[in-house]
C-alpha cells in the first residue's frame, strides 16, 4: 500500500470512528452495561475511542508528512 | 493555607518574571515579540497548547459539568479533543504551507491575502472579537469566584478580577509570546499534576473507581449514560459541540498561531499527537471529581461543590497548589487570547516588521478592559459559555478552509454566507431567532450549512 492509499484509510477510519461514537447503538439512552474496570458502557467506550483516534493521528502524521515529503523538504 | 499560597504564589510569580526577563532580552523586532521567534520544538509546543486549550473552564467547568450531566461529558470534550489534534495534521500543513517564509500576521490577514478581498479579515476578526471577548471574560470571573470563596473576606468579585486582568497585561506586556508560551509551559504541568491529586483524593475517599460508579448509580443511574439527568447530552448536542471544538484551531486565532509558530511539520504532528494524550490524562480525572461530586454534593451549588473539592478537603498545601493552578490557568489562556488578537490587530492594520508596537499594546489593553466588564457581567454556566464560544468562532472554520486549501481566490460566496451565518447565530442567542432549523440546532444547522457551501464553491470555482 502506497502513502497515498494508507493516508486515505487513516481518514476513514477516523470518520468511522465518529460515526460510530455518535450512533444510536453507543449513544443509546440509559445505557450502563456493560461494564469495564468498574466503568459504564458511555464512558469505557468513549475512552477506547478516543484513544483510538489520538493512535491514528500519530499513524496519520507519520504518514502524512512521507506523503508530502518533498513539499517538507525545505523545512 | 495563607502561608502556604503566599510562598508557592510567590515562587510563581517569581519564575514568571524570571521568563520574562529572559526572554525580553532576546527580543529584537516585532515579530519576536509577537511570534517568540518561531521556533518551538515539541515539548514546549505540547505545553503551551495544552495550556492554551485546557482553562479555568476544564479544572472548573468540567467538574461541575460532569456532575450535572455524567459521563457522557468524556464525549462532549475528550472525544472531540481527539478529532480535533488529527485534524490538526492536515490544516497545520496548509497553513504552514499558506504562510510559508513570509511572517505571519494573524488569520484575519492571511484570510484577505487568500481571498483578495479585506472583507473576510474583517468578518473574521468581528466574529473572534464578540466571542473570545467572553471566553476570557469566563477565565477571569471562574477565578474570581473561586477566590472569594477562598477567602471570602478579603476583596469581592470585581476586586479579584481587576488584579487577575493587571498581572496578565503586565505579563503579556513584558516578555511577549515567548514569556507567554514558557508561562504556558509552566502552567500545563501544574494542572496536569494538580487535577491528579484531587481525582486521586476522590477516589481514595470513596473507595476506588468501581464503587465511584456504583454509588454514583445509586443517586441517579441516568449519570452514567447520555443523555444524563438533564437530557442535555443528546446526539444533536454532542455532534454540534465536536464540530466547534474540532475547528478550534482552525478559528481561534491564539491556536493557529501556535500551528504556525512550531519549527517544522515534525514537530507539529509529534505535538498533536502529545496533546491528544495529554487531553484525555486532563479529561478523565475531572470525570471523577464530577462522579464524586455527584455522590457528595448532589443539591450544591456550584460554588459550594468546587470549594468542598478542591479547597476544604484538601491538606492545606495542595489546596494552594490548586488555587494557584486555577490562577496560572487563567491568565495563560486569557494572555494568549489576548496577545492573538493584538497580532490579528496588527495585521488588520498592516503594521510592518519593526514599526511601533504602541497601537497593537493598546489594542491589548483594551481587550483586557472589555474582558473585565464583561466578567463582572456574565453568569457563572462556565462550560455552556465557553461552548458558545467555541460555536461562535467555528462559523468562520469552512471560510477559512477553503480560503487555505484554495490555490486562488474563492469569491465572495463565502464571506457573505458566513457572516449570514454569524447574524442568525447572534439572533438565535439573543432569542429573536428560533433555536431550531428544519429540527436541527441552529448552531448545528449552520455549520453543517457553511461545510457544504464551503465543498460546493471548492468544486464549482476549482481551486
Amino acid at each position: 500500500m502506497n502513502y497515498k492509499s494508507a493516508w486515505r484509510v487513516i481518514v476513514i477510519s477516523v470518520f468511522i470512528c465518529s460515526i460510530i461514537q455518535f450512533s444510536p447503538w453507543v449513544l443509546e439512552e440509559k445505557t450502563n452495561a456493560p461494564y469495564f474496570l468498574g466503568m459504564p458502557f458511555t464512558l469505557w467506550f468513549g475512552i477506547l475511542i478516543s484513544l483510538l483516534i489520538v493512535l491514528l493521528t500519530a499513524l496519520g502524521g507519520y504518514v502524512f508528512s512521507r506523503l508530502k515529503s518533498d513539499e517538507l523538504k525545505g523545512e | 493555607m495563607l502561608t502556604y499560597l503566599l510562598i508557592i504564589g510567590a515562587v510563581y510569580i517569581g519564575i514568571l518574571m524570571f521568563f520574562s526577563w529572559r526572554t525580553k532580552k532576546q527580543i529584537k523586532t516585532s515579530s519576536d515579540f509577537m511570534l517568540g521567534g518561531a521556533k518551538i520544538g515539541v515539548l514546549i509546543g505540547l505545553l503551551t497548547f495544552a495550556a492554551t486549550l485546557f482553562s479555568t473552564f476544564t479544572l472548573l467547568g468540567m467538574p461541575d459539568f460532569s456532575r450535572l450531566n455524567g459521563v457522557g461529558a468524556w464525549i462532549f470534550l475528550a472525544f472531540s479533543d481527539a478529532i480535533m489534534v488529527f485534524l490538526i495534521l492536515w490544516f497545520g500543513f496548509y497553513l504552514r504551507k499558506r504562510v510559508g517564509k513570509s511572517t505571519y500576521q494573524g488569520m484575519s490577514a492571511l484570510l484577505q491575502k487568500c481571498y483578495q478581498n479585506k472583507t473576510a479579515g474583517y468578518l473574521y476578526f468581528t466574529a473572534v472579537f464578540l466571542f473570545l471577548i467572553p471566553y476570557i471574560a469566563i477565565q477571569i470571573r471562574g477565578v474570581a469566584i473561586f477566590l472569594v470563596s477562598a477567602f471570602p473576606d478579603f476583596f469581592p468579585v470585581w476586586g479579584w478580577s481587576i488584579g487577575i486582568v493587571l498581572i496578565m497585561l503586565v505579563y503579556s506586556e513584558l516578555g511577549g509570546l515567548k514569556a507567554i508560551i514558557y508561562a504556558d509551559a509552566l502552567q500545563g504541568t501544574l494542572l496536569l499534576i494538580v487535577v491528579w491529586i484531587v481525582a486521586f483524593n476522590c477516589l481514595n475517599q470513596v473507595g476506588g473507581l468501581e464503587t465511584l460508579f456504583e454509588k454514583a448509580a445509586t443517586v441517579n443511574r441516568d449519570l452514567l449514560s447520555t443523555p444524563g439527568p438533564k437530557g442535555l447530552l443528546n446526539p444533536q448536542f454532542l455532534i454540534a459541540s465536536a464540530l466547534a471544538i474540532l475547528m478550534i484551531p482552525v478559528t481561534q486565532p491564539q491556536l493557529s498561531t501556535r500551528l504556525v509558530i512550531m519549527k517544522n511539520y515534525n514537530a507539529l504532528k509529534k505535538m498533536a499527537t502529545s496533546v491528544g494524550f495529554f487531553a484525555m490524562l486532563v479529561i478523565l480525572p475531572t470525570i471523577i471529581i464530577g462522579m464524586y461530586g455527584a455522590i457528595y454534593y448532589t443539591d450544591a451549588s456550584t460554588a459550594d461543590f468546587l470549594g468542598g473539592v478542591l479547597l476544604e478537603e484538601q491538606h492545606e498545601l495542595i489546596a494552594a497548589f490548586i488555587i494557584i493552578g486555577l490562577f496560572a490557568a487563567a491568565m495563560s489562556t486569557s494572555d494568549s487570547q489576548l496577545f492573538a488578537m493584538g497580532n490579528e490587530i496588527k495585521g488588520l492594520l498592516g503594521l510592518k516588521e519593526d514599526d511601533n508596537l504602541r497601537p497593537i499594546r493598546f489594542v491589548i489593553l483594551l481587550f483586557a478592559l472589555s474582558a473585565l466588564v464583561f466578567s463582572l457581567l456574565s453568569s457563572d454556566e462556565l462550560v455552556l459559555l465557553a461552548r458558545l464560544s467555541f460555536s461562535g468562532t467555528a462559523l468562520m472554520g469552512p471560510m477559512i478552509m477553503l480560503g487555505i486549501f484554495s490555490k486562488r481566490s474563492q469569491g465572495m460566496a463565502m464571506i457573505i454566507l458566513s457572516a449570514l451565518a454569524l447574524f442568525i447565530f447572534i439572533l438565535s442567542n439573543l432569542g429573536w431567532f428560533p433555536k431550531q432549523i428544519f429540527s436541527f440546532r441552529t448552531d448545528l444547522f449552520l455549520m453543517m450549512a457553511l461545510g457544504f457551501a464551503a465543498i460546493a464553491n471548492f468544486f464549482i470555482l476549482k481551486p
